[in-house]
């Protein structure tokens, strides 16, 4: 697992053309990455929104969302209510899970709020690589 | 009001709302919206203990003559009873059931089990949903999803989920050849309070039942003059039903929705209130798919407010919608591709016109309201403190999410603090399809026509954030040769002295040009964001401003005054 330093990309996953980093309209201090992760490897790679986490030059963690989507989608059950297991086909299409075959894309948005003082995030890590966060 | 009386069959498996439901199916046969029928007197009577008390303190007049008249059956063997659920199962088709003013709690369902009856708990334990994908998707969510109860559950343990059920296809288990889907007993049964005005009857849920009226393949089902509150799912449902009427009712305090249908046809709500539901106040969902030719379901003088949303529709096609007021919720009106399961996807084909959308700011997602429903159970909740079931952009008019071909026309859409209205593109990941025949087959000729932008119908100026905001996306009709007729808007007005706003800064006019737009990348991924949102642990995500109500626009000084 690649710590510290942009670099490029390390492991399985690659970025899809260029990602886009903003700052939303009316959140100055948020920032959203959105972009297309793709599979160079030859397995199928499934990965949880959970496991990625966003670290500075230092290695230091940002706290930050992702979501495997471009848009908007809702949980068939609402987050209070769903049920023990939630089928893997639900986690799919709601983002929470990515599961990409080789070749193929998944689109990802990851967004943080940053704090005062902090340094931006360099590095979108995931188990087995690390994708570089553009303008880190 | 047009409503058509036939419908091409389309049937799709489903899950459902905000909940699990068996897979469900459109009416695939003629059929009408039901008309109230008082040539007869009622044939069975629900009386509560005082109802004659009641009765004494009604308007002198023709009401509480019919009334009285009722009450002395009440305790006549097969026609007066004691809750509403018995008067229903002694029912047979079109009959008429008059409930005299009272409370009614249905004590004998509140004990019923969920997996059962009263008297077999057991009784319809194994009466789940078989295996079924996801369309689309080849996901068989049958040897990893929930098992859900099916058509056979509902029909053997009417009340197991329901206070008050209306289940009228009969089983393959009662008659082998009957496999239709068809409503054979209960049809077109009549439930109508006999008091002076809906606030007489109070049909009152425990909060652990999901509905409190279920009308399940109850074809021709008319319900009216009562009010109804305290479900755990919704208070007034219609699955699967051709010809439904819900008319002159007040739902309230409803855990997620007051008045849903879904696979209905040929129905409509009228001369409704409904307020303080977690999700919507009503909600016509997996509409029939007329494709624009006709429209349905109507909704006309709904009066929704203080809902999440005062009314949503995921795959809410062949709605007409009009003259009602969607107000002082935190988005007045959404339709939406948001979700899987929904037949009838990718929405399309509703219309609203003349309705009254304003001042739906109300800020569900405060601080305050996160901790107060992190730490109040529903039973427990102050039923005017909603607890929002989904999330919503506050501050919102009206907003068509991955809709296709709706027209909203001269309605009246004022005070609402983030945008007036609102349309988006949602991908075919979002309802579990890949997306292999058309990745962009959602938001296209969408009109917006005639409206009156941040002008009160007094007259006075009271404007929008923004009036229209648009993520700049237009879809494809068939992909890749046919791109859709541009989203469009014409001939809306704003107050007089002031501008329309909008974002992007010019809209196309409706000229029927054909284009695919991409759409702007930043305005669809800030979306997203909000998809992270969890009303325990993450109420406030970055990169959403969904739940940041906008501070109140102030109305432009006229240069002409």
């Amino acid at each position: 697992m690649a710590c510290g330093g942009a670099g490029g990309d390390v492991g399985q996953l690659k970025w899809q053309g260029r990602p886009l980093l903003f700052t939303p309209r009316g959140l100055p201090k948020d920032r959203i990455l959105s972009g297309h992760l793709r599979n160079d490897s030859l397995r199928r790679v499934d990965l949880e929104a959970r496991q990625l986490t966003l670290v500075d030059k230092a290695g230091r963690r940002t706290r930050a969302n992702a979501i495997f989507l471009t848009g908007f989608v809702h949980g068939l059950y609402p987050p209070t209510r769903e049920p023990g297991r939630v089928p893997d086909s639900e986690l799919i299409r709601t983002g929470r899970l990515a599961r990409i075959l080789p070749e193929k894309s998944a689109p990802l948005t990851v967004s943080w709020r940053s704090r005062g003082g902090q340094p931006s995030p360099v590095r979108l890590e995931y188990p087995g690589g690390s994708l570089p966060v553009p303008g880190g | 009001m047009a409503i058509a009386t036939a419908l091409v069959a389309l049937a799709a498996p489903a899950f459902a709302m905000g909940h699990a439901e068996r897979p469900a199916y459109f009416p695939d046969y003629p059929g009408t919206v039901p008309t109230l029928d008082t040539s007869d007197p009622p044939d069975r009577v629900v009386c509560a203990s005082d109802s004659a008390q009641r009765i004494a303190g009604m308007a002198e007049g023709d009401r509480k003559n019919a009334a009285g008249t009722a009450l002395g059956r009440c305790n006549v063997s097969g026609e007066g009873y004691q809750t509403v659920q018995d008067a229903v199962n002694a029912a047979g088709n079109d009959e008429r059931i008059a409930i005299l003013p009272g409370v009614y709690t249905e004590e004998p369902s509140t004990k019923t089990p969920p997996e059962g009856t009263r008297d077999d708990p057991d009784k319809c334990s194994g009466m789940k949903s078989e295996a079924e994908a996801i369309p689309g998707t080849g996901i068989d969510l049958g040897t990893e999803g929930e098992q859900v109860p099916n058509y056979e559950f509902q029909r053997n343990c009417p009340n197991a989920q329901n206070l008050i059920a209306i289940v009228g296809d009969k089983t393959t288990a009662e008659d082998p050849r009957d496999t239709d889907r068809k409503c054979d007993d209960k049809c077109g049964l009549q439930i109508e309070g006999f008091g002076d005005s809906r606030d007489d009857v109070l049909i009152q849920g425990d909060k652990r039942k999901l509905n409190v009226i279920r009308a399940d393949r109850a074809d021709g089902v008319y319900l009216k003059n009562f009010t109804i509150e305290f479900s755990d799912f919704n208070n007034i449902y219609a699955l699967e039903t051709n010809g439904f009427r819900f008319d002159d009712i007040e739902s309230r305090y409803s855990r997620e929705y007051g008045f849903l249908s879904f696979t209905s046809d040929n129905g409509l709500y009228e001369d409704l209130d409904a307020h303080h539901a977690g999700d919507s106040g009503v909600y016509p969902g997996s509409g029939p798919e007329y494709h624009c030719a006709a429209y349905g379901i109507a909704i006309k003088n709904v009066d929704s407010h203080d809902n999440t949303i005062g009314y949503s529709g995921t795959a809410g096609n062949g709605v007409y919608a009009h003259d009602n007021r969607f107000h002082d919720n935190a988005a007045g009106v959404t339709t939406d591709s948001f979700a899987s399961g929904h037949p009838g996807m990718p929405q399309d084909c509703a219309k609203w016109s003349n309705n009254r959308i304003y001042s739906n700011n109300n800020n569900l997602f405060s601080d305050d309201r996160d901790r107060y429903c992190q730490q109040t159970a529903y039973e427990d909740r102050d039923p005017n403190k909603v607890c929002p079931t989904f999330q919503v952009p506050v501050g919102t008019g009206l907003l068509i999410g991955g809709g296709n071909k709706n027209f909203v026309k001269d309605n009246w859409i004022y005070d609402n603090w983030r945008n007036g209205t609102s349309l988006f593109y949602v991908p075919p990941a979002a309802r579990g399809e890949t997306g292999e025949g058309n990745p962009w087959d959602t938001s296209y000729g969408n009109e917006q026509e005639g409206n009156r932008m941040g002008i009160r119908p007094d007259g006075t100026s009271d404007p929008n954030g923004v009036d229209f905001w648009w993520d700049e996306e237009n879809g494809y009709e068939q992909f890749p040769t046919q791109p859709g007729v541009l989203n469009c808007w014409t001939d809306n007005r704003p107050a007089r002295g002031a501008k329309l706003t909008s974002d992007p800064v010019t809209l196309p006019g409706c000229d029927g040009t054909r284009a695919f737009r991409p759409g702007n990348p930043a305005k669809i991924a800030s979306q997203a964001t909000c998809a992270t949102w969890d009303p325990e642990t993450n109420t406030d995500p970055p990169g959403c401003d969904w739940f940041r109500v906008p501070s109140e626009p102030k109305p432009k000084k006229s240069a002409n005054r």
